[in-house]
């Protein structure tokens, strides 16, 4: 089966706030989506619909051709799909190894905890470095690698990666979008929500662009770059 | 590493073969004692299981209360002899605590906790109600004639206890024990790594409850009497907490050495100040200073010193 995230016409919030309207979106195998809009647009809400957190009131959502709509959020890491959240939302009382650990903590990554292990610190070597820290105590860019490592542990076929350049310093948001993209050439699928649109798109190859819960613009990462709804948005 | 691990186990080993030699002794007051320390350190084990899943119990009177009742009946209307009683009690906590876990669903924090004391209120105004099963206001003696030797039920005490160490040590490894600490760190992320935070309350109140029943059911078998108002008593409740704070929570030895401590003294105030009042103020007083003084508890002080000595 064509390992595919489709979403149609998702209506999504939270109370009687809504959030998302009619958003549609797809991600495929191995490529690199990024998800743009500024603050309040609902990308955070997408991702967290998409992990089975948010409960649409309206739409389709389907991976690889089966409905995830009532699939409860510890079986969707099951399915292949796993979120690292916005702000990390580590464990923060737990050493990197065992967050690490716990990323691999469903069934179908258990048996590939010692070499996902490896793979990670392999991207990762700081990681390696710091494994017997708490993770509360790591700077912000360790624990955004930890963030994207531990969610790798589920050996996700799909990634969802909520704004993971936010609050680092130039040099390492160059080097998490260097890691992305080398996740994604290992055949991964990576929906990335982001806030610096150019770093996004130049890792990515299509990209969706919304505002007030819609998606305005669509289309390749090229022809986004020069789309006045992207200047708009985030030049000025 | 390896000879700090083998001094560890074997200072553990040590102690379970004191708790477990000191019935021999025969002394009543000694007995008495092991008794209290050993029946505190599984309730205070059985709290700090539930804290360690960010799960707050005011309720564990309710699980020792349910675990006395049932060794009771089960020795007096079956006659049922203490193993078996005790196995009936450990069970019936068990089921209590699953259904509480299943009661309560998604309840946390302060929420959990008070739902935890109502179970605990509930259960004892229905055994103050049901006269014709838990002897009501008047109470219920175990008959006489299947009681053992003392030193028989202070041995099984401390073989009860010697057990909630050990199955928490064993618990301490497993991936469950990871689950209930992701669980306490952040359980809507622990969700999206697959943990299911109901089947791991059910787990862990499973575990809990059975070893909080299983000591009222031991201290039944010690006592020998049994009323809603002692069975129900909130005294264990608040001993279960004050035990592993003391010692120090999220940790194995805290419940343990807090125990000891709890009960040395608040024996040692009652016997220094006579069985007035000024005792258990004096033991509140004294309470409130360890607490204050020792935030993370004996085990915390402890370590710290040991970070201080360590660099020069």
């Amino acid at each position: 089966m064509d390992e595919r995230l489709q979403l149609e016409g998702i209506d999504a919030g939270y109370g009687g706030a809504r959030v998302l309207e009619g958003v549609g979106l797809e991600v495929g195998v191995g490529e690199v989506v990024c998800l743009l809009g500024a603050n309040g647009a609902g990308k955070t809400t997408m991702l967290l619909t998409i992990a089975g957190l948010l409960r649409p009131s309206a739409g389709r959502l389907t991976w690889a051709g089966q409905d995830l709509l009532r699939v409860p959020p510890h079986r969707i890491v099951e399915q292949g799909i796993a979120l690292s959240p916005e702000g990390r939302q580590l464990f923060p009382n737990l050493t990197v190894l065992e967050n690490l650990q716990l990323g691999s903590y469903c069934r179908h990554a258990r048996p590939y905890r010692q070499a996902s292990l490896g793979e990670v610190y392999a991207l990762f070597p700081r990681l390696h470095e710091r494994r017997d820290q708490a993770a509360g105590l790591l700077s912000g860019g360790e624990q955004q690698m930890l963030a994207i490592g531990r969610a790798l542990m589920a050996r996700p076929r799909l990634l969802l990666l909520d704004e993971p350049s936010v609050g680092l310093a130039p040099r390492l948001v160059a080097a998490v979008f260097e890691s992305i993209a080398r996740i994604a050439s290992q055949g991964i699928g990576v929906l990335l929500v982001e806030q610096n649109a150019y770093g996004a798109l130049a890792i990515a190859k299509r990209g969706y662009v919304l505002a007030n819960g819609r998606v305005v613009t669509a289309g390749l990462a090229a022809q986004l770059e020069a789309a006045p709804e992207v200047q708009a948005a985030f030049i000025g | 590493m390896m000879p700090k691990a083998r001094v560890k186990a074997a200072a553990w080993a040590a102690l379970a073969v004191a708790v477990l030699a000191a019935p021999a002794l025969g002394s009543p007051v000694l007995n008495d004692w092991n008794v209290r320390i050993c029946s505190l350190m599984m309730v205070a084990l059985s709290w700090n299981l539930t804290l360690n899943a960010g799960l707050i119990s005011l309720g564990h009177s309710a699980f020792w209360g349910l675990g006395s009742y049932a060794a009771l009946l089960a020795a007096n209307r079956l006659g049922a002899p203490l193993p078996l009683s005790l196995l009936i009690a450990a069970l019936a906590g068990s089921l209590a605590g699953m259904g509480l876990a299943a009661l309560t669903g998604n309840l946390r924090g302060i929420f959990f906790a008070i739902s935890t004391l109502a179970f605990s209120e509930i259960l004892r105004v229905v055994g103050l109600m049901t006269p014709d099963l838990t002897g009501g206001a008047e109470g219920l003696y175990l008959t006489p004639g299947l009681r053992p030797a003392p030193a028989v039920v202070t041995f099984a005490v401390a073989l009860g206890a010697v057990a909630a160490v050990v199955v928490c040590a064993g618990l301490a490894l497993t991936r469950f024990n990871l689950a209930c600490r992701a669980m306490r760190n952040n359980e809507d992320v622990s969700k999206m790594f697959g943990i299911n935070p109901l089947v791991c309350r059910v787990q862990c109140l499973a575990v809990a409850g059975g070893m909080a029943s299983l000591a009222g059911g031991l201290n039944l078998w010690h006592g020998g009497f049994l009323d809603p108002l002692v069975a129900f008593d909130l005294h264990v409740t608040v001993l279960s907490q004050i035990a592993p704070l003391l010692g120090g929570i999220h940790t194995l030895v805290g419940p343990v050495v807090g125990s000891v401590l709890t009960v040395f003294l608040s024996e040692g105030t009652r016997i220094g100040l006579g069985a007035s009042g000024y005792s258990q103020l004096v033991l509140g007083v004294l309470l409130v200073v360890c607490v204050l003084a020792m935030p993370s508890g004996v085990v915390g002080l402890w370590r710290r010193v040991l970070a201080r000595r360590a660099r020069p």
